[in-house]
This record gives C-alpha cells, sequence and structure tokens, in this order.
C-alpha cells in the first residue's frame, strides 16, 4: 500500500512539474526572444496595400531568421502596429511600443509623415530605428525649424531614397534625358509631396527650366477641373511630372490628366511607384501607354537569390511579385538582425555603432552608411545623408504597349540600365 | 482707391447688413409684412448700399420675388466678378472666356450627377421625414457592385444598372422593414434621433462590408462607357466649339438626368406618386382615403436607397470611386444639396446640385491659387451652403417651415 501511495504521489509530482513547465514555458521562451517593432499602415489614410505588404515581408524576414537559429541564438518577434498614416496615431504607437513592448528596435513606415511624429519617442528614447520607405529629407536630416527633429538623429537609419535623391533622379532625366523646357510638376499636400516640391523645385533652379507646380488633396474622385486649369495657364509642357505619394490617387491624376489633354503625345506623364502594379494600373488608367513610372527598386531580370525568393513566396501568397517597400521592409529586419548578431548585444547604443559600419547584401542591394558619427557628413552636402543608405536602386520605365505588364515595360534611364541604349523617351501612338 | 474698396464703403456686407437688419423693422410699421424685406434689404444693400437702400425705405414698395431678390443677387454676381477680374487679370478665368465655359460645362454635368446622388434622399426625406445616413454608402455599393458585374463581362455599364438598381431596393426594403420599423409604426419615442442612429449604425456596417469584401481599401473604377460603345460611342474625348467633353462624364450625366426624369414622374404622373407626396403631406389624412403609409414608407425608402444605389453605378464608369472615402463624399454633398434645394423639393435638389457642381468646378478652376482652388473646392460648396442658408434657411424651393 505503501508503494502504491508513493507511486501515485510521485505521478502527481511528475505531472504537476509538466503542467508547470507547460504553462511558464511560452513566458520562459517569450523572455528569450528579441522583440522587433514593426509600423506601417494597415487602414486608411494609409496606404493600406503598401502597409500590408511590408507587414507581410518582416513577417518573412523574421521567420527566415529563426529558421536560421534567430539572431544570437534567441528567436525574433515582430509586433506590428497600424499606424493609419495619422500623424497622433503614429505617436501614439511609438511610445506604446518604447515604454510598454520595450522593443529592442523598429522597422518599416510607409508615411513620411507618420515616421517624423515618432522620431521624437525614438530620439528620446534612444531606440534604434531602420526606416524602410519614408522619403522626406527631414527623417535623417532632421528640421532646423523643428526642435523635435534634430538634424543627425543618433538612432534613426533609412534605406529608402530621400525625397532630394528620388526627385533629382526624374530632374536627371527631364534635364540630361529628354532635356524638357517645360515641366508641370503635380503633387500632393502631405509631408512626403510638400518635401517632394521643395526638391523638385530646387534641382530645377538655375537648369533654365519653367516649372509649374500645383498640389492636390489625396483621395478626391476627380481632379479635371485642377488639370485642366493647369493645362491652360502653362500649355505645351514636356513633361507632366504627376508625383502623388498614394497610388489610388496616383492613378486617378494621371488618368484625369490624359482625359483633359494635359498628357498627350507632345506631354510625357511621369508617374509613380504605383504604377508597377499594372493590373490596377491599366484598370484605373486605360489609356496610359507612354506613361513612365519611378522604381524604387529592380526588376526580376536584376533580382538576386535573395530577391528571387522573396518575390517567389509573394507571388504564392499575395498574387504578385513583391514591391519595392516589400523589399525594402525584409531588408530593415535584416539590417537590424545583423547589427544585433554583430554587437552580440541588444543594446540599443551597440545595435546603433553596428548599424553604422553595416555592409550587408539584402534583397535590394549591398546597405552601408557610410555617413555616420566616425564620418558626418561634410559642410556643403545635404544633411539628409545622415543615415542614410546612399545607393538605392532607381529607375524609370516606360509603358510602350497598353496591357504591358511592369516586367515587360522599358527601362529609359539611367543610361546605364537603358533597354534600348541612348533612348530616353520611346514615343508611342 | 482700389476698387474693392469703393465697394466695400459704399456697398458690400457693411449695407447688405444694416439692410437686412432695417428694412424688415420699415415694412412692418408700414405695410405690417415684412415678408422678403430682410432679403431683399439684405441684396440691395450688397448692391447698391445707400442708392439702392434709401429709395426702398422711403417708398415702401410691394416686393417681387424677381426685382427685389434675383436682380440684385445677379448685380452682386456681376460686381463680384468685375472686381475679381480688376484684382486677378491674369487669372485665366478672366483672360479666357472659353475657359470659363469649360468649366461651366464640366460643372454642370458633375452637377448632374449629384443631383442622382441627392435625388433619392430627398425622397427617402420628403416621405419619412428622416435623414438617411446610409445614403453615401449605398451610392458606393451601387457602384462596386457595378464595378464587379463589369470586372467579368463584357457588358456596357448601363446595362447592369437595373441589377444594382433591384439589389439596392431590396436591399433598402430590409433595412426599412427590419431597422426602422419603429420610426413607422410611431412606437418609438424619439423617432428622428433613432432614424439617425439606426442608419449611422448601418452605414457604417455597409462600409467596412465592403472594405473586407474587396480585400482592402482601394480605386474601383469599372469599365468606361466607351471602352464597351454603345451607338458607336468610343471616342473618350470630344471637342466642342473649342470645349474639350469627357463622353464617359456626359454619359454619366445623360443616364442621371434620365433617372430624374423618371423619379419626376413617378412622384407627379402616377398613383404611387400621388401616395408618396400624400403621406409626406399629411400622414393620418393619407390614411384617412386609404393609403397605407406604412407600405408608402416601405417603398419610399426602397425606391430612394435603389436611386443612391442607380446613382454610384452610373457613376462608377466616369470616376474612380476610393472605398470607403467615397461614401462620405457622396454623402456630405448630398446632404448639402437636398438643404440647400429645400427639403423634400426634388426641383430644388436639381437646382441645388447643379448651383453646387458649377460652385466646385469654378473653385478649383478660378481660385488665384491653383492648388489651394482645388483644396478648397469642396469648402466652397459648404461655403455657399452656409451663407444660402443664413440667407434663405428653407433653401432655394423649401417651405419655410422646414
Amino acid at each position: 500500500m505503501i508503494a502504491r501511495n508513493s507511486q501515485w504521489i510521485t505521478s502527481a509530482l511528475a505531472a504537476s512539474i509538466a503542467a508547470v513547465a507547460l504553462i511558464t514555458a511560452p513566458t520562459a521562451s517569450r523572455a528569450q526572444e528579441i522583440l522587433l517593432g514593426g509600423v506601417g499602415p494597415l487602414s486608411q489614410p494609409g496606404d493600406v496595400a503598401g502597409g500590408q505588404e511590408m507587414k507581410w515581408a518582416m513577417e518573412q524576414a523574421v521567420a527566415d531568421l529563426n529558421a536560421k537559429g534567430g539572431v544570437m541564438g534567441r528567436k525574433l518577434r515582430l509586433n506590428f502596429y497600424d499606424t493609419q498614416n495619422k500623424p497622433d496615431v503614429c505617436a501614439a504607437i511609438a511610445k506604446k511600443m518604447v515604454q510598454d513592448d520595450k522593443v529592442i528596435a523598429v522597422v518599416g513606415e510607409f508615411h513620411s509623415g507618420c515616421g517624423l511624429a515618432q522620431i521624437p519617442t525614438y530620439n528620446q528614447a534612444g531606440t534604434p530605428v531602420v526606416f524602410s520607405e519614408t522619403y522626406n529629407d527631414k527623417i535623417t536630416g532632421g528640421d532646423p525649424a523643428d526642435p523635435n527633429l534634430p538634424a543627425n538623429p543618433p538612432t534613426i537609419f533609412r534605406i529608402a531614397p530621400a525625397s532630394t535623391y528620388y526627385s533629382n533622379f526624374v530632374v536627371d532625366w527631364i534635364v540630361d534625358g529628354v532635356k524638357a523646357k517645360k515641366v508641370a510638376y503635380v503633387t500632393d499636400t502631405t509631408d512626403y509631396g510638400t518635401g517632394a516640391a521643395d526638391a523638385v523645385k530646387k534641382a530645377l533652379a538655375g537648369t533654365g527650366i519653367e516649372l509649374k507646380q500645383v498640389t492636390v488633396e489625396l483621395a478626391q474622385p476627380d481632379y479635371a477641373s485642377i488639370l485642366s486649369r493647369l493645362k491652360t495657364e502653362f500649355p505645351n509642357a514636356d513633361v507632366a511630372y504627376l508625383d502623388i505619394s498614394e497610388t489610388a490617387t496616383g492613378y486617378i491624376v494621371t488618368q484625369n490628366a490624359i482625359d483633359v489633354g494635359l498628357v498627350n503625345n507632345k506631354t510625357i506623364c511621369v508617374g509613380n511607384p504605383g504604377f508597377r502594379d499594372d493590373k490596377s494600373y491599366w484598370r484605373a488608367v486605360p489609356n496610359g501607354v507612354g506613361c513612365l513610372f519611378q522604381l524604387v527598386g529592380l526588376t526580376s531580370a536584376q533580382y538576386n537569390e535573395m530577391a528571387q525568393s522573396v518575390d517567389k513566396r509573394a507571388q504564392a501568397a499575395l498574387g504578385h511579385g513583391a514591391r519595392n517597400y516589400a523589399f525594402e521592409a525584409y531588408d530593415s529586419v535584416l539590417l537590424v538582425a545583423d547589427a544585433i548578431e554583430r554587437a552580440k548585444s541588444t543594446d540599443a547604443k551597440a545595435i546603433v555603432a553596428a548599424l553604422e559600419t553595416t555592409s550587408l547584401l539584402g534583397t535590394q542591394g549591398k546597405y552601408t552608411f557610410p555617413y555616420n558619427s566616425k564620418n558626418p557628413v561634410p559642410a556643403g552636402k545635404p544633411s539628409w545623408l545622415w543615415h542614410q543608405y546612399v545607393d538605392p536602386p532607381l529607375q524609370l520605365l516606360e509603358f510602350t504597349k497598353k496591357g504591358q505588364t511592369a516586367e515587360q515595360a522599358v527601362t529609359v534611364w539611367p543610361p546605364s540600365r537603358q533597354t534600348q541604349p541612348g533612348k530616353a523617351y520611346i514615343p508611342v501612338q | 482707391m482700389a476698387p474693392g474698396l469703393i465697394w466695400l464703403f459704399l456697398a458690400g456686407p457693411v449695407w447688405s447688413a444694416l439692410g437686412a437688419v432695417f428694412l424688415p423693422r420699415r415694412y412692418r410699421t408700414q405695410r405690417g409684412d415684412p415678408q422678403l424685406a430682410g432679403l431683399a434689404g439684405g441684396l440691395w444693400g450688397a448692391a447698391f448700399g445707400p442708392f439702392a437702400l434709401a429709395p426702398l425705405y422711403a417708398s415702401v414698395p410691394v416686393l417681387r420675388r424677381g426685382l427685389h431678390v434675383v436682380l440684385p443677387a445677379v448685380l452682386i454676381s456681376g460686381e463680384l466678378l468685375l472686381l475679381f477680374a480688376h484684382a486677378n487679370p491674369g487669372n485665366v478665368c478672366v483672360s479666357d472666356p472659353l475657359y470659363v465655359l469649360n468649366q461651366v460645362q464640366t460643372g454642370l454635368t458633375v452637377g448632374l450627377l449629384y443631383a442622382t446622388m441627392a435625388s433619392g434622399l430627398t425622397l427617402i426625406y420628403s416621405v419619412q421625414r428622416i435623414i438617411s445616413f446610409t445614403h453615401g454608402q449605398f451610392v458606393m455599393f451601387g457602384g462596386v457592385l457595378t464595378f464587379l458585374l463589369l470586372r467579368d463581362s463584357d457588358l456596357n455599364p448601363i446595362f447592369v444598372m437595373p441589377v444594382v438598381a433591384i439589389a439596392t431596393f431590396v436591399l433598402g426594403v430590409v433595412i426599412a422593414k427590419v431597422l426602422l420599423k419603429p420610426v413607422q409604426a410611431g412606437t418609438i419615442e424619439r423617432p428622428d434621433e433613432y432614424a439617425i442612429l439606426m442608419t449611422f449604425g448601418v452605414g457604417i456596417f455597409l462600409t467596412y462590408a465592403l472594405v473586407g469584401m474587396l480585400g482592402n481599401p482601394i480605386a474601383v473604377r469599372a469599365a468606361r462607357y466607351t471602352d464597351r460603345p454603345l451607338f458607336g460611342i468610343d471616342r473618350a474625348i470630344f471637342e466642342f466649339a473649342g470645349m474639350r467633353m469627357r463622353t464617359d462624364l456626359l454619359i454619366a450625366g445623360a443616364v442621371g438626368l434620365v433617372i430624374f426624369v423618371a423619379l419626376s414622374w413617378l412622384l407627379y404622373r402616377t398613383w404611387t406618386g400621388r401616395s408618396f407626396r400624400a403621406v409626406a403631406m399629411d400622414r393620418q389624412a393619407a390614411a384617412v382615403v386609404g393609403i397605407d403609409s406604412g407600405a408608402v414608407f416601405l417603398w419610399a425608402f426602397g425606391i430612394g436607397t435603389a436611386l443612391a444605389g442607380l446613382a454610384g453605378a452610373a457613376l462608377v464608369p466616369a470616376f474612380n470611386f476610393q472605398v470607403p472615402e467615397m461614401a462620405a463624399q457622396t454623402a456630405i454633398r448630398s446632404y448639402v444639396i437636398v438643404v440647400l434645394g429645400g427639403l423634400g423639393s426634388l426641383r430644388g435638389a436639381l437646382l441645388g446640385a447643379l448651383f453646387l457642381g458649377v460652385v466646385e468646378a469654378l473653385t478649383a478652376g478660378c481660385y488665384p491659387d491653383p492648388s489651394k482652388g482645388a483644396t478648397y473646392q469642396v469648402a466652397s460648396g459648404l461655403l455657399v451652403f452656409l451663407v444660402v442658408l443664413l440667407v434663405r434657411p428653407q433653401g432655394f424651393f423649401g417651405r419655410a417651415d422646414t
């Protein structure tokens, strides 16, 4: 009987230990995880398609890293938050991640205004951040008029092209490629748009090119009135640069510009990277033959092995290939993980120091941040170069036939990537 | 002295306010009936200041709408246009009359579409005395349904409109029967608030149901009328007398006009329409003569929502629908038009819609800074709305008691 009793006690003890282990195991293993904060828009007025794809890409990156054993032998975990492209929400989420979640680092963000709203929190907390799709120069360049956005923010990094760099790219094409004399420029009233308008104006100053700029509100059903006015007040433009930050609005503006005759066989239209979604583009812009779009990123023919893998998975999961912002989001996670691994630490300062010495091949190319605390931005160079990936892939592609996919579109700029050498624009009927 | 300053001293808002305040008092003491005096005093004061007010004050003539309201309104418009032209000689609206004509043409066409959107709301209000906060969502629903039906077919958008109308009619009847029954039955203490809250809730549900159905918020643009041409109309743009017009927009406007005419015929030439108007005038009296107000309630809501759906179906081949923003944008404009034209007045809704369309087009087209003009486009309509309500609270054709 005593033996039976002790057997019972032993079994009960074993069961209790197992139960405790089961209950506490997740907590115990969670304590070992490295928590990253991910940010992007999952609801309007944010670019929801962009945010969803960024989230997916970050999750892929985390899964890929964890499949290889994680970082420093620890699993990565991603807490993704919907920033909605509303500055008050963005700021609140930054605080939550820093104060409540205590994330090790933050990655992502699609909208510049949202990124700018988060930066004061990260600056104060010293949280390392890799912004992946925010273009406004102020993200890394600071704003002299805003004490909450100092220049050289110590923990902020960016891998998307800065507005000035992005605008200058198209300006280079305008000046050296098609040698335009008159440019009609349409952008929006967001932080991206106002930054881009300033950047384009500065870039074209001194070139002798006439510029007429107009800003519009996002998400209106029709822009024909304002575009018709632009056409009347500024006739015979060589280029209509329709630089709208939100994809759906960009489509509307482009088709309306074609409808009112602002874009015609003498005026070349340049749109936004959203044209890369060729199915949506042709549905919304059925007359959009001859329009150019900037591609931040690479065509599939230019992908490395890593990019091909992500792209293939995107086809299966999302129904289309990965966009540039997906690749950037993916790479932003890789960059943070690489920095933690090299620093052998999750200490914020150590991660920042490691990020500054990054030399990592991602899906979009080899990342470095040449301007940093050891090599400050020299006087005379723009302040946004601080903690900036200085060689993001940029191309201008042209839809030369109706219904063409983005992969079939022809590269017209930069000269080193032109599909038809010497052709900065291919006239279409 | 600048013409603007001269106008402010000798006419303008100060004299308008003085006329609006003092002329009715004069009429009350001299004629006993100050009707129209406030409006006439305000308008003539703004037009010619003391030079017009003094004779009116002295002679206290019988006031006529045409001579004492419409005429000074036209004169004020002319004065403001001259002042604008003087202040902005380089503005395209001053230097290019054809451009102005083009903008007015665009405004009128878009206005017709707005009238179609608002007609359903007008019908619902006139019969049920409730403002439906699902209206914008039904317009969006009609547009999205049209987009989905056209996506996998080669039909011209006009052919799917009956399907959209029936679908939104059924949806409207179900909502009225299930959710708005207490309002119709009179079993609820505060029917107006109940109707607002209920339709508001349904509107939110419908919005996010559509967002969920489409996968994520997107811009929806159905195949255009000219992509699937009827009667050989396949040119997206046609030019006439120097004006450049979008064919799809014109076709959408024409469809809107047909819908509007059909609604007017229904209301004024059929027994069904008479029963709607009878219930709108006096529900109890209508019941006495045998009109089932419950059935009228359901039919009115159903037809009102069908009209909203049809408006969406007509619009989506011409405009992009941003889902879900389109709902709020169409709703705001519809409410403005319905109140501007006079609650319950179909004629007023049409006039209000055309007026709003032209004001928006001219604001975007003529405001000195083009960027601000685009931004102020919607606000301009609301500003005019406020001014009209201040001057004539019942709208263009509403009754003074509404």
